[in-house]
């Protein structure tokens, strides 16, 4: 399952790339040397070299696509039929979007002996995104046959193990969001190269909201999560830290429970003091209540695992 | 990753985790491909040294329960739930016969002599 989504993500990635190249070759008797790529309110602004805009424009959905491999390699998508729609809606969704793109661009500058006489038609920008969508709904049917796991929730009664006296027990598990750490660190990278470039230094300054985000995004792409005798520990980011704590005596029960990043509100640390989750991915996540009524859940593997030993020491230390 | 060590036992640290290991994927939790916790992190939680879990992994690679990779860490092989399960019944066969005063040589012999 998770070779083949590789495999269609590969495969529409190369047809894309074909089409671009063959738009370049079958069209390129009929265009002038150089073709207009930028249009303000007044015409064409800005030209570029038919082959330097091919070239543009592959690297362009080269990175686009690239993108999409972790996912791909991930057998968490791959079970996932939301997943599996999302990642193939976007892959030829923005496939659909690049090709529209770089013919209207063309078709405008066809037949012209100087780009500056190119007219983008008003109905262009119409192709481009229906070209997308059109992408979008074909990734989102073909990401739905296959499996898909069940959300389950067993909120009543809330897994247990038994604990033998002398015995320690500990639970340690993390999560990364590839689509998070990828992202964020492209970004950091892009952001870096443009700062290196830029010559100026106020336009080099303005990448610094964009570095934050990116290293925000990188802290919020991995948690690992550990519970022990002591309670539940979170920690974010490639070091744990920062890392929120919650004492074994605040815990009364734990449970697990599918949430989506839809529900919580989007990814990263979510809800009000009280009532918080920490979504790296979509899927199951560890949930507990508090002993003052707060809730408090981050998406993690093996959760169940967690909310067992978390139940048998908060049952062991009420009995104490 | 859940993992259970029993203070009373006298077995040295690195068996007791490997056999701790060996037991959570046999539970099925981590399924063959899926990728174990950093050593760092598990040390950290059972608060021993990095260098016991690292010996504890390595057993666990020799007897072909995990598989370490580059740049993926420590993953699960390939129909390893199955055969940890194995391993760790057979291991407590050995110290049950050893109880009894069996060497390891006399329960193969058994184990050939069974039809």
């Amino acid at each position: 399952m998770r070779g083949r989504l590789l495999g269609v993500v590969a495969a529409w990635a190369a047809l894309v790339a074909g089409v671009i190249a063959a738009l370049h070759t079958g069209l390129a008797d009929r265009l002038p040397g150089a073709v207009a790529v930028h249009w303000s309110g007044s015409g064409a602004d800005r030209s570029q070299s038919t082959g330097a805009f091919l070239a543009q424009t592959l690297v362009f959905w080269g990175v686009m696509a690239v993108v999409a491999i972790p996912p791909a390699l991930s057998s968490l998508v791959a079970a996932r039929r939301a997943a599996r729609r999302r990642l193939l809606a976007y892959v030829f969704g923005a496939g659909g979007f690049v090709i529209a793109m770089y013919a209207i661009t063309l078709l405008a500058n066809l037949d012209l002996a100087d780009w500056r006489e190119a007219r983008l038609p008003a109905i262009g920008f119409g192709y481009v995104i229906g070209a997308a969508a059109l992408g979008v709904l074909a990734g989102w049917l073909a990401g739905t046959p296959g499996p898909d796991r069940a959300p389950e929730t067993d909120a009543q009664a809330g897994p247990t193990i038994v604990l033998r006296p002398g015995e320690r027990a500990v639970w340690v598990s993390r999560t990364s969001n590839l689509w998070l750490a990828t992202g964020g660190a492209a970004l950091a990278v892009a952001a870096a190269v443009f700062a290196m470039a830029a010559a100026e230094a106020a336009a080099a300054a303005s990448v610094g909201p964009v570095l934050v985000i990116a290293v925000v995004g990188a802290f919020l792409s991995t948690v690992r999560v550990r519970a022990d005798e002591h309670g539940l520990s979170v920690g974010f980011g490639p070091f744990g830290w920062p890392a929120r704590r919650i004492a074994l005596d605040r815990i009364e029960r734990a449970w697990t429970e599918d949430r989506s990043a839809m529900r919580a509100g989007g990814y990263g640390v979510r809800g009000l003091p009280g009532a918080t989750t920490v979504m790296i991915r979509g899927g199951r996540c560890l949930v507990v209540r508090l002993r003052d009524g707060g809730t408090f859940a981050v998406s993690v593997d093996d959760a169940e695992n967690g909310a067992a030993l978390l139940n048998a020491l908060a049952a062991d230390g009420a009995r104490v | 990753m859940l993992l259970k060590l029993n203070l009373n036992d006298p077995r040295p640290l690195h068996e007791q985790v490997a056999g701790a290991i060996r037991r959570a994927i046999a539970e099925g939790s981590y399924p063959p491909g899926s990728r174990l916790p950093p050593a760092r992190d598990l040390a950290g939680a059972l608060g021993i040294n990095a260098n016991t879990v690292l010996r504890a992994l390595r057993e666990l690679r020799d007897e072909g329960v995990l598989e370490f990779r580059r740049g993926r860490g420590v993953t699960v092989m390939h129909q390893a739930d199955h055969r940890s399960a194995l391993l760790e019944r057979i291991r407590g066969l050995l110290r049950e016969a050893e109880r009894y005063g069996y060497r390891r040589e006399d329960v193969i012999k058994m184990i050939g002599e069974l039809t």
